[in-house]
């Protein structure tokens, strides 16, 4: 079934590629090449969104997390498309705002390094997430800030098209690099089955990356138009990300031992979430002291840094809050185990005499048997004796009863030692020969 | 006695001060008094502080450390003013340095007072502590450059920075006196009369500082004038609080321990304040950014200033959060491994613990047989005389009873003892036989059965006696005897040898078997360590042993013999002969 499912996706994908690639190369004129060139890429990303939901619902834990974000990340990509779909084909307006297809487009890869992040290869890393989605929350927002920092002014202040491409072509370079970095990373520090999906997920990524500075270069030197063959890597990226979801879907989280280094990790993610923090003010002072940018977009910029400032810094406050409330908590509770742990001690100590007591009483149980069993030898041989009165011979049962009685207790006293006898000690098993 | 003396010191001291200044017309000698007074009880102030450091642990000496920061700032401040007047002859030129260091002395002041000594502390770790003072400190700098020094640097406007200084001041005196006055009333003991001591001092001194920065705006003020008296009381009260901190951590009442139980309950919600005070202050930081960005749309020099400002302070705020969250972070996890390895521990002795209820259910089941046991002997006896009235002329019958009557004697003799065990009895110390305990403890541990072991005891000494309780000794005896018996288990042949002598004043008994000997002789004390799969034994044995033999202020030691073999050596305080000896 899985199997079966798995052909049928890639062979769809396969077949999509290939027939975006015939009509680019069949078709001449410029608007069915952009209707082409639209379509086919809003399918691929619909595809892999569906995949990705696909793998969304069957995963538990912290897996579902990650393809939740990279499903959301194709989501806002899907948005994008769609965006440009109906510029090109229905509105037919080439003078278009590129606002909310372009940040659409940025914001794609922000989830998707969040799911990145979340390691979702190790089980241990879902551990305490709920305060590192603080973390992945201060990430996600450092990148939206940096694209509000260097993009966004160019269009909104500026409105300085040649200054906006180039800043707008830089970031997502470096936002692609960020991803393969990060999946290279992934991959590097995988084995078996979560490196080969890594590294098709490298694969795909790099296709994707390769496509869209391929694109942003064409388009800067005026080869570009949309159904151009510089479209086709979406076609090729598609294969690679379908592989790569068919391949996610059998994964599960390992547990990785040795939680210490699983702890330095986690702290490495909070410590890059901080790192962002502190750029921003950096950037703020370079941007002040050593930038050309006009006053206008300098305003706008420390506006949105402080903003962005007092936003993230919230959330590391409430985050150290927490954090710190966690640890006198931590604190607190290692005292009070360590006093529980004294009380059980004495508990122990208190049942000591009557665990002595109990391995006296097996080791005595053998002792008192043999005085008994002497008492009723004589008292028997006392019943034989044919001298013996009547009321004599009484007398011997009633003994001999008593002894009865004796063995009996001392037999249950046995008994009951026997299935946990007397603490062992500590020497080798192989000293029993 | 020392602060009565002190006090009686500072009436003269300010009776003197007020003299002068009533006496005389500002000059150099008045100005030299003035300046070397305040400068001498400041020092004097920071060495009975830091004295009170030297001598106090833990949360005390950080409050003082804290305390005495504050005073060196403020030294450092006057000692500037000395050196301009009395050193260099003239009048201080406006300084931004000296108005900075005496600025800043309430920041470690506000710190010692978040320490909160009063209180039992829960142990977050002090660098964190240190560090939300360094972001205080930071930040109020900050507000110090933003809204003060500007004034000199970016804006020059002597008048506006005369101004804003003596606000800023007056406003941090505040600060620190709600802070004390807060704290004060929120405790008890001699803590609060500390706090009232500070709260005092510092509201004189904030008195006399607003009221000489008045003069000095009103060109009326000058070194050793009549302003200055409430400054030089201020301080000595400030002495006067760092004696009497001497004395009250010098008190033999040990006030700490008192104070701490008071604390407790409110412990977790006052511990965090200087944090949030700290992140407060490092998010305002944007804010006051944001406003500043927000209220102009042009950008002239003294806003450009702020703006840098603002965002070199964000930059250290935020690379001082970062070590913050690493400290954190650290701490957490470093807690984690803790608390987990508590429950892990935890968990063991319960289960260890499920085990020797077991047992010790059993020995109360043993209890109930020894007294059926007991029973039954008291009532054969009744029938062997009844036997012996009606059938008294038979000598064979004769000789019978009179075996079952000696056999019920031994069994009841036996069962005697274990009731005696049995018995809840508390450590009864007393001279105890060590022959006879050896003996009894070889024949409850049913030695003779084992045909092929031989026990050889030898005593160097006749009737040696130790101190001791007989049934808590004769359980450790049995343990150890047991354990050798064990050891030999399966073997053709062996011997346990028992060696008793005296030594000093001490008694030794060393046990040697011809077994293979420990494993791990270093971990055989060990609660819970044992070689045998688990359900056999607890592990506990030779550490109750360890823990009785210790209580008894005696060793046990054990280890291999070079020719196999283990050595169980007890070492247990010896009794002089002739005192009664109790047998075990």
């Amino acid at each position: 079934m899985q199997g079966q499912n798995t052909s049928v996706w890639v062979k769809v994908a396969v077949i999509l590629a290939v027939a975006q690639i015939t009509a680019t190369v069949l078709i001449h004129d410029r608007y069915l090449l952009a209707v082409v060139g639209d379509v086919f890429p809003s399918l691929f990303v619909f595809m892999v969104l569906l995949l990705f939901r696909l793998n969304y619902r069957r995963a538990t834990g912290s897996l579902r997390w990650f393809w939740l974000l990279n499903a959301t990340g194709f989501g806002l990509l899907l948005c994008s498309q769609l965006f440009w779909l109906y510029f090109d084909v229905v509105v037919r307006n080439n003078e278009i705002n590129p606002l909310a297809g372009d940040a659409l487009s940025f914001l794609t890869l922000i989830p998707v390094l969040a799911a990145l992040a979340l390691r979702p290869h190790s089980e241990s890393a879902a551990r305490g997430l709920r305060l590192r989605r603080v973390d992945f929350l201060l990430l996600m927002l450092w990148w939206i800030t940096l694209y509000a920092y260097f993009v966004l002014p160019w269009l909104v202040i500026a409105k300085d098209s040649p200054q906006y491409d180039r800043a707008s072509y830089i970031l997502l370079l470096g936002e692609h690099l960020a991803v393969i970095a990060a999946l290279a990373i992934l991959s590097w520090r995988t084995t078996g089955e979560w490196r080969k999906f890594y590294a098709s997920y490298l694969a795909a990524a790099f296709i994707f990356a390769g496509g869209s500075f391929l694109q942003g270069f064409a388009s800067a030197h005026n080869l570009y138009h949309t159904g151009s063959s510089y479209d086709w890597f979406y076609g090729f990226a598609l294969i690679g990300f379908v592989a790569a979801g068919q391949m996610g879907a059998k994964l599960t989280p390992l547990t990785i031992s040795g939680e210490r280094t699983q702890g330095m990790r986690r702290l490495w993610a909070a410590r890059l979430a901080m790192l962002a923090l502190i750029s921003l003010p950096l950037l703020a002072i370079a941007g002040y002291l050593y930038g050309q940018a006009p006053q206008g977009v300098l305003i706008f910029r420390l506006r949105l840094i402080f903003g962005a400032m007092l936003l993230l810094g919230s959330f590391v406050f409430f985050k150290l809050h927490e954090l710190d409330r966690e640890l006198v908590r931590l604190v607190n509770l290692t005292e009070s185990s360590l006093k529980s742990l004294r009380i059980v001690q004495t508990q122990i100590s208190q049942s000591q005499k009557m665990v002595a007591l109990g391995r006296l009483a097996s080791g005595a149980a053998h002792e008192i048997s043999n005085p008994l069993t002497a008492i009723l030898g004589y008292s028997e041989l006392l019943g034989e004796n044919p001298k013996l009165t009547p009321e004599g011979r009484e007398c011997a049962k009633g003994i001999q009863e008593q002894v009865h009685r004796a063995q009996a207790a001392v037999n249950s006293m046995r008994d009951l030692g026997n299935p946990s006898p007397p603490p062992k000690y500590s020497f080798p098993p192989e000293s029993n020969p | 006695m020392a602060l009565r003396v002190w006090i009686g010191f500072s009436i003269v001291l300010v009776a003197t001060a007020a003299f002068a200044a009533l006496r005389g017309r500002p000059s150099y000698s008045l100005t030299t008094f003035g300046d070397l007074t305040q400068l001498l009880l400041v020092i004097l102030a920071f060495g009975t502080m830091a004295a009170n450091a030297f001598a106090n642990r833990g949360p005390v000496r950080v409050f003082w450390v804290l305390m005495s920061l504050g005073f060196a700032f403020w030294i450092s401040s006057l000692s500037m003013w000395v050196y301009f007047e009395v050193l260099l002859h003239q009048s201080v030129p406006d300084l931004p340095a000296s108005d900075v260091l005496v600025y800043l002395k309430i920041v470690p002041m506000i710190g010692a007072i978040g320490v909160a000594p009063h209180l039992d502390h829960t142990r977050r770790p002090r660098a964190l502590g240190y560090l939300d003072l360094i972001l205080l400190l930071v930040y109020w700098l900050y507000i110090y450059v933003f809204w003060v020094l500007c004034y000199r640097i970016a804006f020059v406007d002597q008048a506006v920075y005369n101004f804003h200084f003596d606000v800023i001041d007056a406003l941090g005196n505040q600060i620190v006196l709600t802070f004390i006055g807060y704290t004060a009333v929120r405790t008890s003991g001699p803590w609060r009369t500390l706090y009232l001591h500070f709260f005092g001092a510092t509201a004189l001194y904030a008195l006399s500082s607003v009221l000489s920065n008045v003069a000095i705006d009103y060109n009326t003020y000058y070194t050793g004038s009549l302003y200055d008296l409430p400054s030089v009381a201020g301080l000595a009260w400030f002495v006067a609080l760092g004696i009497a901190g001497w004395n009250f951590s010098h008190a033999k009442s040990a006030p700490s321990g008192s104070l701490t139980e008071l604390g407790s309950n409110s412990s977790r919600k006052i511990v965090f304040w200087p944090a949030r005070l700290a992140m407060f202050a490092t998010l305002s930081t944007p804010l006051i950014g944001a406003i500043l960005m927000f209220s102009k749309d042009h950008l002239d020099a003294l806003h450009r200033f702020r703006i840098l400002t603002t965002l070199f302070t964000m930059l250290i705020m935020t690379l001082l959060l970062f070590f913050k969250q690493d400290l954190l972070d650290v701490g957490l996890t470093k807690s984690l491994d803790e608390v987990s390895n508590a429950y892990a521990d935890l968990g063991r002795f319960r289960d260890r613990l499920i085990q020797s209820e077991k047992l010790a259910s059993l020995g109360k089941l043993v209890a109930s047989v020894a007294r059926e046991l007991d029973k039954a002997m008291s009532v054969i006896p009744t029938y062997t005389a009844r036997i012996q009235s009606t059938d008294a002329d038979d000598q064979g019958v004769c000789n019978l009873t009179t075996k079952i009557d000696q056999y019920a004697q031994r069994t009841s003799l036996l069962v005697q003892k274990m009731l005696g065990f049995a018995r809840e009895t508390p450590l009864e110390s007393g001279p105890v036989d060590v022959g006879q305990l050896i003996d009894s403890a070889l024949k409850l541990s049913r030695v003779s059965r084992h045909s092929h072991i031989k026990v050889e005891t030898h005593e160097e000494e006749s009737a040696l006696a130790v101190r001791g309780d007989a049934s808590q000794l004769l359980q450790v005896f049995l343990h150890v005897i047991g354990n050798a018996l064990d050891a030999m288990e399966g073997r053709a042949s062996g011997t346990l040898s028992i060696t008793t002598r005296a030594k000093n004043e001490q008694v030794e008994i060393e046990f040697t078997d011809t077994g293979p000997g420990l494993r791990e002789p270093q971990r055989v004390f060990d609660p819970f360590y044992t070689t045998k799969p688990v359900g056999k034994g607890t592990g506990l044995g030779l550490s109750t042993c360890y823990g009785i033999i210790h209580q008894h202020g005696g060793e046990i030691l054990c280890g291999n013999r070079p020719g196999g073999g283990a050595v169980f050596t007890l070492v247990l305080p010896g009794v002089g002969k002739g005192s009664e000896v109790i047998l075990a």
